[in-house]
């Protein structure tokens, strides 16, 4: 059983971190896809020299800063319309393979141009400004045009592809999960199953405390199960205002002895640190489990309620002896 | 004393109970403090009755059953003021002598048990009955007239009677924190004696009480 649990585990861990990257994935493309047309990655700018253009259908004019005698690659995503090159006295102007074009400034005097670009399908139509500026000012060497109706198709098929990729992860975490809990909950069966087999008693107590505030807590039984016990309280909040339950300790000979608490559900959800909150005039009922009960049967038990910080508790010393 | 058993009846029409509320579900409280009140004395010497100031000590205990009800016991015991009958005529030393004045000192004491109804918290009013039996010990009687100066009378009926004690009281108590509680309350008290007729007394009571949970 623990070895399933651990494949079980290992499973879900490992669905859990895929479902992590492709989301991530899904992030990134998102985010490079969405870029204007008008925006160049900082990393483009700065180091590489590079620009990435995403062109609406209608077209669009950009500038091309160069430095003289320098070459910039003008890459479209498919065929160009070549006819339109022309080569000056002041540019360089050349066909870079079939969908790209080379231009260099001949000289560092040379007057700003103007350059109409397309595809042959048509889907991206430039109007490019050469304009060369000193050595000292930063300049493109490679820019890259894309469509936008393409790059948004391709968005969205990545993002169905990613909607659906995660829906298929969703449906196998839920699965897991439920395996999980099913499988908890048979455990959790099991281990009382045996517990009742080997030992349940039910033992009457009948101690009291309260604090000044009015807020009395009742311990009238206790539960021996298999090897753990557990002392069943009830919280009566005659004060005028909320009673915060944030410990709950059981000691025996000054050794604290307790374990999981307990408490009814309410409508106020406790803050964080609290294990609940009873509401004026409100009672609660809770439970606090003593592993290994065995040990302390018979002895002296001490039981404290606090809020926090310690705040209002309630301490019954007397009558609480399991046996 | 009519307003006395008026009272009484009052309080026990609306469910009011004995001592005053001094304990929640529960709880203990053991409590102690002086009393004084007004009551009314018979005597056999004479047909009419005598009001006197009384004044003594009350020690109770009250244990919760709800928060609503407390089950009580009390103990007290103190002196009536001197009770004066006028127009007695009595014999001394065999001879029946002219009217005069009879006087008596009582002391008392009583044994009751009852419930209270409990009706706060914090500031906690209280109603309650009490049933319970009582004594009075007469003093010496000591008779006056224009011949005599307080002697005392050949068939003196000094001595101890029991009595049968009910009585409803009404208080309120303050409780200052999980222990300590102080208070005050109202009771009217009808005895009726084995050897005389019926008497009323009210009562006020002032008590500090412990509780805890035994």
């Amino acid at each position: 059983m623990a070895a399933y649990d651990t494949r079980l585990f290992h499973r879900l861990a490992g669905v859990l971190v895929t479902a992590s990257l492709v989301l991530a994935t899904s992030s990134i493309a998102r985010a490079e896809t969405t870029r204007t047309t008008t925006t160049t990655t900082a990393a483009a700018a700065a180091a590489a020299a590079e620009a990435e253009h995403v062109v609406p259908a209608q077209g669009g004019a950009y500038d091309v800063p160069l430095h003289a005698g320098a070459v910039c690659i003008l890459s479209f995503p498919d065929e160009m319309a070549m006819k339109a090159l022309t080569t000056s006295a002041e540019y360089d102007v050349r066909a870079w393979g079939d969908d790209g074009v080379a231009v260099r400034a001949l000289k560092s005097s040379s007057k700003p141009a103007t350059l109409a670009l397309a595809t042959a399908s048509g889907s991206v139509k430039v109007n490019v400004t050469l304009r060369v500026v000193p050595a000292a000012q930063p300049a493109l060497t490679l820019i890259r045009f894309k469509a936008e109706a393409t790059e948004r198709a391709a968005a969205e098929r990545l993002d169905a592809a990613v909607a659906h990729r995660t829906a298929e992860l969703g449906a196998e975490v839920e699965r897991l999960e439920a395996a999980v809990d099913t499988r908890a909950r048979a455990r959790a069966g099991e281990r009382i199953a045996a517990q009742l087999l080997e030992r349940h008693a039910e033992v009457e107590l009948g101690a009291h405390g309260r604090n000044d505030e009015h807020v009395i807590v009742h311990v009238r039984r206790g539960v021996l199960l298999g090897d753990d016990g557990y002392m069943l309280f009830e919280i009566e909040n005659r004060s005028r205002a909320p009673y915060r339950l944030a410990t709950v300790e059981v000691r025996a000979g000054g050794k604290r002895i307790s374990g999981a608490v307990a408490l009814t559900a309410s409508s106020a959800a406790p803050e964080a640190g609290a294990i609940g909150i009873v509401a004026a005039g409100a009672r609660r009922a809770g439970v606090v489990a003593i592993p290994e009960v065995d040990d302390v049967l018979g002895d002296k038990l001490r039981l404290t309620l606090a809020g926090p910080d310690g705040q209002g508790a309630i301490v019954i010393s007397s009558g609480l002896v399991l046996r | 004393m009519k307003s006395l058993a008026a009272i009484a009846i009052a309080a026990a029409l609306v469910g009011a109970a004995g001592g005053a509320a001094r304990a929640d579900a529960y709880e203990l409280t053991a409590r102690f403090g002086p009393e004084a009140g007004v009551t009314r004395l018979a005597d056999a010497a004479s047909p009419d009755t005598a009001q006197v100031w009384t004044g003594g000590l009350a020690a109770g205990l009250s244990y919760g059953v709800t928060n609503l009800v407390a089950l009580d016991a009390e103990l007290a015991g103190g002196t009536c003021g001197e009770a004066r009958y006028a127009d007695v005529t009595v014999d001394i030393g065999g001879t029946t002598q002219p009217a005069g004045t009879l006087t008596r000192t009582t002391r008392y004491g009583r044994a009751l048990v009852g419930a209270s109804l409990r009706l706060g918290v914090r500031v906690i009013p209280t109603l309650g009955f009490a049933v319970g039996v009582g004594t009075r010990v007469g003093g010496a009687g000591a008779f006056s007239n224009a011949d005599v100066m307080g002697i005392q009378p050949d068939d003196d009926a000094a001595g101890a009677g029991l009595e049968l004690l009910a009585g409803a009281r009404a208080g309120l108590d303050v409780r200052f924190d999980a222990h300590w509680i102080a208070g005050a309350t109202v009771a009217a008290t009808r005895a009726w004696p084995s050897d005389g007729a019926a008497a009323d007394a009210l009562t006020a009571q002032l008590h500090v009480a412990y509780a805890w949970y035994p």
